[in-house]
């Protein structure tokens, strides 16, 4: 069972809450430390004015609650192979929106600037609207992926992908 | 009576289905009949049109990005639309986006009654 605070042990427990609190205002007011949105789907990183800008410039069309904008595989649903195909990049599994759940982080300044693969950002919607970067990210993602059966789809035809080196070189 | 068709159907990168109800049981109205098409996609950039024997209903309208099985009334797409007996049913979908998506298709069809 947990020991009973005193009286004078509450105090200083309410007090140091106070006080630790006060410092990291302090501290995101003079710019040392930032506070960053996190998706809980991919672990990308979100502007600090996510939440503020929902709506506005963030999450266009994807309704009031504030949600991650990653997108991510559908795997469920098969390879989509078009007709009239004109770019083997064409030939991937559909994505879809996550809708995960975005967290905020309290982070130093000075480690986003040197740890730019610790802190990875999120490609925003707004600066990416037809996906030619998004698709691209995730495509290969879905290639290296072994059980996700793309690398081998794009076989089909007599023609076998193994990488994405090979993809990259092959024009039709 | 009322019919309901419903699929998904994934579509490419930068391409468009002409017509995704295709192959379906009621592609052509089984009677004269007052249709409604529901949709969504799994992310924003579909853009859908409706074409009823040969007539267009519709112009081409985005879809919306809600990633489910349409949900009766919020995703409709357009309703209240007349099919006379054997007229095709064309719902064609264009991807504007360099990444496949999903579609997701509801269509009901009450017939009217002589």
């Amino acid at each position: 069972m947990a020991k009973e605070l005193t009286k004078n042990e509450k105090l200083i427990r309410d007090l140091k809450s106070i006080t630790d609190s006060s410092k990291l205002k302090d501290d995101i007011l003079s710019g040392e430390k930032v506070q960053l949105f996190r998706c809980a789907g991919s672990g990308l990183y979100f502007p600090s004015d996510y939440l503020e800008m929902w709506g506005r410039k963030y999450g266009l069309g994807l309704g009031p609650v504030v949600v991650s904008e990653c997108l991510e595989t559908e795997w469920q649903a098969g390879v989509a192979i078009p007709k009239d195909i004109k770019s083997p990049t064409q030939i991937m599994f559909p994505l879809k929106q996550g809708n995960h759940q975005v967290d905020a982080y309290i982070v130093k300044s000075a480690d986003i600037v040197n740890f730019q693969k610790e802190y990875q950002f999120a490609v925003l919607i707004f600066l990416d609207a037809f996906m030619e970067k998004r698709a691209g990210i995730i495509r290969d993602k879905q290639l290296r992926n072994k059980n996700g059966r793309l690398a081998a789809t794009m076989g089909v035809n007599g023609m076998h992908f193994s990488s994405i080196d090979m993809l990259a070189n092959y024009k039709i | 009576m009322k019919v309901v068709m419903q699929e998904t159907v994934s579509i490419a990168a930068n391409s468009t289905n002409s017509n995704v109800v295709s192959g379906q049981k009621y592609e052509r109205s089984p009677g004269d009949a007052v249709g409604a098409v529901y949709n969504t996609g799994s992310a924003s950039g579909l853009r859908a049109s409706l074409n009823v024997g040969g007539l267009a209903v519709s112009d081409t309208i985005n879809v919306g990005a809600a990633n489910r099985t349409p949900v009766v009334p919020d995703d409709l797409l357009v309703d209240e639309w007349g099919a006379p007996e054997g007229a095709l049913i064309q719902l064609q979908v264009e991807n504007t986006t360099a990444g496949a998506l999903v579609y997701q298709w509801r269509i009901e069809l009450v017939e009217i009654p002589d």
